[in-house]
């Protein structure tokens, strides 16, 4: 998993918790890396899951609650970090960017990633189907990550996730619907 | 479980540690984000230093390719002369090398000593000045090196000072030598003799390029070569076939001449009797006449004479009429011949079919008396453009051909029709005909099934060729044991 997701997570612990919690989630969970990231590393996917449970049991909530929430964070961060991503007329075209155009530059960037895969799919007026395809089954995250993409494009939506792969389905799928009319 | 507010001394000690640990765990990131900044610059440089080697390597493979489409190139100069080829491969090769000055000797084929031909010089000035000859090039006196073709063996680098100095002192500078052998064939080897004044590293691939630019321009010498002996060979080749044509041409009248002399014997023969017979009777009407005038009486014989007389004067017209038409049939047979004699002079006329037809006949009739009947259906009305003397050859030709195809005695029908906007001419016989296996090679130059000696196997080849440029068809159809029909179409007027 790329380091800047784990930086971005420690950012927004820290912000919201303070660095004492911080320390004490890093300590917990008995991570290799000792907390120290950097952006452009690849680091294992199990320090994810390992700092997951260790905020899970110290927040006392739960690790798709706490996914959710840092999906609107990770994609605030990203937008600091990289407005040039973020230049898309709408929330549909930078939706259908995301696989077609950041997947394949963080590929070419870093040859060892494997970001998740999106299938954008039977796009109308008020609504579409997306399709999420990962091994690390991070589906909540992605479900945060759309939530908080429509709200920088100022929209209002409902991510409804219609199949999953933790209920043994091969990938998720999820319904996204405008709420306001959208003329 | 928000971040606590710090109340006691307690709280900010507490705080504080907090922030130690988190300021020494970022002072760490910062400085693997340092390490790894400074891994991907070194990486950086390497790519960049890895790509300009590559540039410079593209750069130089693309000079090697240059340099052997200028080679390749040299093929189409279209010279015959390989000196001047040589001379172009020089300046190519001398560029490429940075060789001050380049020669190509020639080796003697019975001395095996190498005499100069031509040279290229980088500098302009020495250009000039050995532009227009290639004698004085290594100094007036010099005629031969003093080295051996077959003594120069691929010499790489090889000090040629000493020779160089012999040759001309002015060049003694030029004491580095690249030698190449070029053998285009047994009687035509050349030595090509790259000289530099400094020890320039001519490294492997600059050496593996030149010699790869020499077998091409051996390969293009070569080719010159062959193309040269091909184009001889072609006009050798032309010469042959018409003198060829010309012998088929005498054969058909070696063929033809035995009827024509019979055809020609026969008139002459009445008409030399018929004439001696004129010539008495010139004597009786001439003895009568002087009797006559000179009032001398006739005598007791005047009743005889009257006779005689009145005999010649019945005899004569007939004696007259028969001998005219012999003289009329020998003009023919001369006409069809002198026909015939005209087959190559190319005029295109308009002619018709049937007279040509009676010419060949004519021509043939003895050839054919003793083997067959001829029966004539001449029907078409229509003229041809072409030439006469040809198609009469052609129609002699199948006619002997039909003659020959029957074993004993038949027949053979020659007919003339019109056929929408052609004419055909049928030369139909009941011979033994012809097997399905050479019906196909029928109109091969050369394919004959008559004894050695005795066809060319080019009558039928020629005659096609002699059809189509009419340009008709001949169709055969033939049945072994039946016979066998040719069909001639040609275009009427």
């Amino acid at each position: 998993m790329k380091g800047i997701i784990f930086v971005a997570l420690s950012e927004m612990i820290q912000k919201m918790y303070g660095h004492k919690v911080w320390n004490n989630f890093l300590s917990d969970s008995q991570v290799s890396s000792q907390g120290i990231y950097t952006a452009a590393e690849n680091y294992d996917d199990k320090e994810a899951d390992l700092l997951l449970n260790s905020i899970s049991k110290g927040l006392g909530k739960n690790k798709n609650d706490i996914l959710y929430i840092f999906g609107l964070y990770l994609i605030k961060y990203y937008k600091r970090k990289y407005p040039a991503s973020f230049a898309h007329k709408s929330f549909i075209d930078f939706m259908l960017s995301v696989d077609k155009v950041i997947h394949v530059e963080i590929g070419r960037i870093s040859p060892n990633s494997t970001p998740p895969k999106l299938k954008i799919l039977d796009i109308e007026k008020d609504k579409f189907i997306m399709h999420y395809f990962s091994k690390r089954k991070l589906c909540h995250l992605a479900q945060g990550l759309t939530c908080g993409a429509a709200r920088i494009y100022g929209e209002d939506i409902e991510c409804k996730h219609l199949e999953c792969m933790h209920d043994g389905k091969d990938h998720c799928v999820f319904e996204v619907t405008y709420r306001k009319g959208k003329e | 479980m928000r971040a606590k507010k710090i109340q006691t001394m307690e709280d900010a000690y507490e705080e504080i540690e907090a922030l130690e640990t988190a300021f020494m765990r970022e002072q760490k990131s910062r400085e693997k984000a340092e390490m790894i900044f400074e891994e991907k610059a070194s990486n950086l440089f390497k790519v960049n230093a890895h790509l300009h080697e590559q540039y410079l390597s593209s750069t130089k493979s693309n000079q090697e390719i240059d340099y052997l489409l200028k080679i390749t190139h040299l093929e189409d100069e279209h010279s015959d002369d390989n000196v001047s080829i040589i001379k172009k491969f020089l300046n190519i090769s001398s560029v490429h090398l940075w060789s001050e000055a380049s020669f190509a000797f020639l080796c003697d084929v019975e001395t095996q000593k190498l005499r100069p031909v031509t040279s290229y010089f980088l500098s302009s000035d020495q250009q000039e000045k050995n532009r227009d000859s290639d004698k004085v090039f290594l100094g007036e006196s010099f005629e031969f090196l003093e080295i051996h073709f077959n003594s120069v063996n691929p010499l790489r680098y090889s000090k040629f000072s000493q020779e160089m100095r012999r040759i001309n002192p002015a060049y003694s500078h030029l004491n580095h030598s690249y030698l190449c052998p070029l053998e285009v064939d047994e009687d035509e080897k050349y030595l090509i003799w790259f000289t530099f004044s400094n020890a320039i590293e001519l490294d492997e691939i600059t050496i593996e390029l030149v010699d790869r630019g020499m077998t091409q321009l051996k390969s293009i010498l070569q080719k010159g070569k062959s193309k040269k002996l091909l184009f001889e060979n072609y006009q050798k080749l032309k010469e042959m076939k018409s003198q060829l044509v010309q012998s088929e041409k005498m054969a058909s009248i070696g063929t033809i001449s035995a009827g024509i002399a019979h055809e020609i014997n026969n008139p002459l023969s009445f008409l030399l009797t018929n004439s001696e017979v004129l010539k008495e009777y010139l004597v009786t009407i001439f003895d009568y006449i002087k009797k006559l005038e000179s009032g001398i009486q006739v005598d007791e014989n005047q009743a005889e004479t009257k006779k005689n007389i009145d005999y010649i004067i019945n005899d004569t017209p007939m004696l007259m009429k028969e001998s005219l038409e012999g003289i009329e049939r020998i003009r023919e047979i001369i006409n069809g011949l002198r026909a015939f004699s005209r087959a190559d002079d190319g005029e295109l006329k308009e002619f018709d079919v049937n007279a040509c037809i009676e010419s060949s006949l004519r021509l043939v009739s003895n050839e054919l008396k003793h083997k067959c009947k001829v029966r004539k259906k001449l029907e078409s009305a229509r003229k041809v453009k072409g030439s006469e003397g040809q198609i009469i050859q052609v129609l002699t030709n199948l006619l002997v051909n039909s003659a020959q195809a029957i074993e004993e005695y038949g027949v053979v029908e020659i007919s003339s029709r019109d056929e929408g906007d052609n004419i055909v001419i049928s030369i139909k016989d009941n011979g033994k005909g012809i097997s399905k296996e050479n019906l196909n090679k029928l109109f091969t130059p050369f394919f004959t099934t008559k004894p050695v000696g005795q066809g060319t196997g080019l009558g039928l080849s020629i005659s096609y060729g002699i059809v189509q440029r009419h340009k008709g068809t001949i169709n055969v159809e033939s049945s072994v044991g039946i016979g066998t029909i040719f069909d001639i179409v040609l275009p009427a007027l």
